[in-house]
């Protein structure tokens, strides 16, 4: 294995949990260059669906396209699972929006906070962002070998442990909700919720998944901003395709869908511009509110 | 040459009585042909189609092998690479570090040839086998759709 270097000595194995198969085998290290990094080492050795790769530190954490991820040591969770689906791979696409929506879930559940959701991945609290997941998978050309979901959640964290370009952008739980969280009984709660919804999600298609996670979206039917590949393209949100991917309403009325890109929300001029604190604004506000209805061929 | 060239040359082709035409420039090669593989002089494992189709021309009927020295047919036994989802096709890792592969260059089974993302999921793409990339079918970071070719792959 790659990191074997890392590894050294610092792995402890929890016992199994019956009748879950996400966290069925979690194997525990103090320190890693990134969870994702390991597990996929894993899986390609043959790890079995559901085992879960957990750190109390990353020195390398990641996010998309190599940015890196602030983890400092036991104040997030920051774990990574192996899975091997059997539905067919075009809807593995779906897989991060579902990741989202149930760590959203097992928040609120655990802590009453009332998480919203940015497309395709990001779990905010009031606007700031808590939650990131970054999913990697290996095919043999159309072949899935297999899929990891990394998962980094920032739990314990106080304003200091961010970086100062980071701390207008980021929180986490401890500071949202005024209290800490015991980080062993929240991973439970999102691995439980994890396991179902994917369970539910490979039995029933993308129906509810899709609507669950449209329902903590508050930018869907607003004015954005889509940076791709550092260009910008503004346009309305219309909704998710039943890949998962964003539709946007361009200015001339034609739909555009997007796969990959960084979504912000636009505020008209004069707007308080948090999408959780400010009031929502009339439509009539939106300066695309005149567009015509009409398809892209 | 340029496709808007080779368009040209398929229009005249096409209206003309020739079978085919083959121009011979700066040690590349194209042919034109209005025979179907099996009638075709050369052997050319690559159908050609019957000039009549329009769509677009210069692809389904012209091979123009890179720089193939001259006296060799243009070999283009090439498998294939097709896109398992819908998402957007990446050559490199990251923006600033060179792509996995360029067209010529000879890939082991495993190697890893692009990234398609979707929705923050990165797939990794390998060869399914030992061989030679003849082709890169997409630029970088553009939109592909399920099942689209990415690469023309010559098996070792």
């Amino acid at each position: 294995m790659k990191d074997d270097s890392t590894l050294a000595g610092q792995e402890s194995l929890t016992p199994v949990k019956p009748g879950n198969r996400l966290g069925s085998t979690i194997l525990s290290f103090e320190t890693v260059t990134s969870t994702n990094t390991v597990a996929k080492d894993l899986a390609r050795a043959g790890a079995e669906e559901g085992t879960v790769v957990l750190a109390d530190r990353q020195t390398q954490g990641k996010g998309r396209q190599a940015r890196s991820w602030s983890s400092p040591p036991k104040r997030g969770l920051w774990f990574s699972y192996v899975l091997r689906p059997q539905f067919p791979v075009q809807w593995l696409g779906l897989i991060p929006l579902l990741t989202a929506s149930s760590v959203a879930s097992a928040i609120e559940d655990s802590t009453g906070l009332m998480p919203n959701l940015k497309w395709p991945n990001d779990v905010l609290v009031r606007g700031k962002k808590v939650c990131g997941i970054l999913a990697e998978s290996e095919f043999r050309a159309q072949t899935l070998s297999f899929l990891v979901v990394g998962v980094g959640l920032n739990v314990n964290q106080i304003a200091g442990d961010f970086p100062q370009e980071l701390r207008q952008r980021a929180t986490s739980l401890r500071i949202e909700a005024g209290s800490v969280t015991r980080r062993e009984i929240l991973l439970d709660s999102i691995m439980a919720q994890i396991d179902k919804d994917y369970r539910r999600f490979a039995a029933s298609g993308i129906e509810e998944t899709s609507a669950n996670w449209t329902r903590r979206c508050p930018d869907i039917g607003k004015m954005c901003e889509i940076l791709e590949d550092g260009k910008s393209t503004h346009g309305l949100f219309e909704s998710l395709d039943k890949f998962g991917r964003l539709i946007l309403r361009l200015a001339d009325g034609t739909l555009k869908t997007i796969a990959s890109a960084d979504v912000n929300r636009v505020f008209p001029m004069g707007s308080p511009g948090n999408p959780t604190h400010g009031p929502d604004l009339p439509k009539e506000s939106y300066p695309l509110q005149q567009f015509k209805t009409k398809t892209a061929s | 040459m340029n496709e808007h060239e080779i368009r040209q040359l398929v229009k005249i082709v096409e209206q003309s009585n020739i079978g085919e035409l083959e121009i011979k420039r700066w040690g590349k090669k194209i042919r034109i042909s209005k025979y179907a593989s099996g009638t075709n002089v050369a052997s050319n494992p690559a159908p050609a189609a019957p000039a009549a189709v329009p769509a677009p021309p210069a692809a389904a009927q012209v091979q123009q092998p890179e720089a193939a020295p001259a006296p060799e047919p243009a070999k283009h036994s090439g498998t294939e690479i097709k896109s398992p989802m819908v998402g957007t096709f990446y050559r490199s890792p990251s923006p600033d570090v060179d792509p996995y592969v360029q067209a010529n260059d000879v890939v082991k089974k495993g190697q890893v040839l692009c990234i398609i993302e979707a929705m923050k999921l990165m797939n990794e793409i390998e060869a399914e086998q030992d061989g030679r990339i003849v082709e890169v079918l997409i630029e970088n970071a553009q939109p592909v759709e399920y099942n689209q070719p990415l690469f023309i792959i010559e098996p070792a």
